[in-house]
């Protein structure tokens, strides 16, 4: 790929953390040779948004309307940018648009291997998003492949049978009960 | 004419006025009917570059009214991770906002492919500094190994020789930093009309350290509103903390401060990113000495608790400034009503006074002048 892709993003009401974790990976200046990343709204010729945090108040509620007008494929990242009442405990106005143009990477924040892994996807893929993250893959798989003893055994609550998995356990694994930041499996 | 900055400071050029968000009202609108583990998990969400300062000020207001008590050596480790949220919250701003524009360049990308040398050696920190931060917090930015009463992991002594190794990388870099920012200083004598504007204090603080109240949490309400007013022009903040406590700085901070020459108290909004670096390498040094003499044996590993009916309240030093919070709790351990007051809100009536008595010379600059020239200023206030 001779141009390089260019990600638009923005932050609407959140900490900050996706996005940085992105920008001050390791590989960044790796990545940077073949993806430019911009704010969303001040260079409109992006190929792809990514969106964190949610849509609260009036002025993110007008940004947001912004950057969906601009028609590009969308990818929320972290979970409050597609579930926030599970992280925030708020709702934000993007569940009333349609997610059919949208992918999801789950996470408070996501690791960094996954949106690294995910994004050299892209840069493999020449800009195109082949296919989207297992969200249907329960947090209880991943203890049991690192075999950690469930907390619920030892009379713990945690939230791991309905949480989606693919994170790297760090709770559990400290004995800390999943309190489902990678947000609810659907239909769960 | 208005310019929204990342969260939402509007300011208008013709009668600068500036809107700070309401984080300090929403947030604790959120976790109230919520439990307590509930609401520290959404209060850890406030901000990634003091989400630790936050968890934790939310833990000892919790602490102080269920009775916890925590000993030394949890303390002192609590107090080391919080020096290094704020180094890595210091050179994360140094670095995303204050070099590039002292190099002229637009964005991100111009800063790697421009001066790479320089964006690597804040690379660098930033990721040492998260490198410790997870060995301590178990994650970041969203801390987990931190419990009411202690945390829930203790660290081992190979992790704290790695710690001590990774530090000492992070020293050197601080002080290349440093000397990035005092290349550029001339940028940061001007504004002369900013000396007789605002005095800089801060509420007492002993340096670093956190403070909780003995028995009688203060009414945070008017305390807030005696913020709102701030009719004292005070700040809080690495200046503020840096006027009040530069006697006390040692080593190659000290050092730096001499070959500077900086004078205090410093008014200059423009001298606070390389008061931040200086800031950073004395917080490197203390922790430094911390460690080296922690007793690991004795960090506490919290037994369980009794939940009562209560009130509690706490101040933590955070990268940006105080923070305060306080919580009331049913007999359930629901929060029932919580206050928070951030550095933001705080500082937020001297800088309006700042910039409705500064003089833009809107008649000679143009537009794009003036718009940096502002976006600098809110810049070394962290904004």
């Amino acid at each position: 790929m001779n141009k390089k892709l260019k990600i638009g993003y923005v932050k609407l009401e959140s900490c900050n953390g996706c996005i940085q974790s992105i920008l001050t990976h390791r590989d960044i200046v790796d990545i940077t040779n073949y993806i430019e990343f911009h704010e969303a709204l001040t260079n409109k010729d992006n190929d792809l948004i990514l969106i964190e945090g949610a849509a609260v108040t009036t002025e993110q509620i007008k940004i947001l309307n912004q950057v969906l007008s601009l028609n590009k494929k969308i990818i929320l990242i972290g979970s409050c940018s597609f579930s926030p009442e599970s992280i925030l405990g708020v709702k934000d106005i993007k569940e009333n648009y349609p997610h059919y143009n949208t992918i999801k990477i789950p996470g408070c924040p996501p690791s960094r291997n996954e949106i690294i892994h995910f994004l050299k996807d892209i840069i493999l893929n020449k800009g195109l998003i082949l296919k989207s993250q297992d969200l249907n893959y329960p947090l209880c798989k991943d203890c049991q492949d690192n075999e950690i003893i469930c907390l619920k055994t030892k009379g713990i609550e945690c939230d791991g049978e309905s949480t989606i998995g693919n994170c790297e356990v760090l709770c559990p694994k400290i004995g800390k009960s999943c309190t489902g930041c990678r947000t609810k499996i659907k239909g769960v | 004419m208005h310019k929204s900055y990342g969260i939402g400071i509007k300011f208008d050029i013709s009668n600068p006025t500036i809107d700070i968000p309401s984080k300090t009202e929403h947030y604790p609108q959120r976790i109230i009917g919520k439990n307590v583990q509930s609401a520290i998990d959404i209060i850890s969400k406030i901000d990634s570059n003091s989400s630790f300062a936050n968890t934790l000020c939310t833990i000892m207001a919790l602490e102080l009214g269920f009775n916890i008590e925590i000993n030394s050596e949890t303390k002192t480790l609590r107090e080391i991770a919080l020096k290094f949220e704020m180094i890595h919250s210091h050179i994360t701003h140094i670095y995303a906002k204050i070099i590039p524009k002292i190099l002229g360049v637009k964005d991100h990308n111009e800063f790697i492919t421009k001066f790479k040398k320089e964006f690597i050696l804040g690379h660098e920190i930033i990721l040492k500094t998260e490198e410790i931060l997870k060995i301590i917090l178990k994650k970041y930015p969203h801390p987990i190994n931190i419990k009411l009463g202690g945390c829930y992991k203790n660290i081992t002594e190979k992790e704290k020789e790695t710690i001590i190794a990774k530090l000492k990388i992070i020293l050197e870099n601080l002080i290349k930093t440093v000397d990035i920012l005092i290349k550029q200083r001339q940028s940061f004598d001007v504004l002369q009309n900013f000396s007789s504007m605002w005095d800089i204090q801060t509420t007492p603080l002993t340096y670093g350290l956190i403070k909780t109240t003995d028995n009688d949490p203060i009414d945070v309400t008017s305390y807030f509103e005696k913020l709102s007013t701030n009719t004292n022009n005070s700040i809080t903040g690495p200046i503020s903390r840096m006027n009040n406590s530069n006697k006390i700085i040692s080593g190659n901070a000290e050092k730096l401060l001499k070959k500077i020459g900086i004078k205090f108290p410093v008014q200059n909004v423009y001298q606070i990113p390389l008061i931040m670096a200086i800031e950073a390498i004395y917080l490197a040094e203390k922790s430094i000495e911390s460690l080296k003499v922690l007793n690991l044996e004795k960090i506490q590993i919290p037994q369980d608790y009794r939940i009562k009916e209560t009130l509690g309240f706490s101040s933590v030093e955070s990268s940006k400034g105080l923070i305060y919070h306080q919580y009331e709790i049913d007999k359930n351990g629901i929060v029932k009503s919580a206050k928070i007051i951030l550095p933001q809100t705080q500082n937020a009536e001297v800088i309006k006074k700042i910039m409705s008595n500064h003089d833009f010379d809107i008649d000679k600059k143009t537009r794009k002048e003036i718009i940096d020239e502002i976006s600098y200023i809110l810049d070394c206030f962290y904004y």
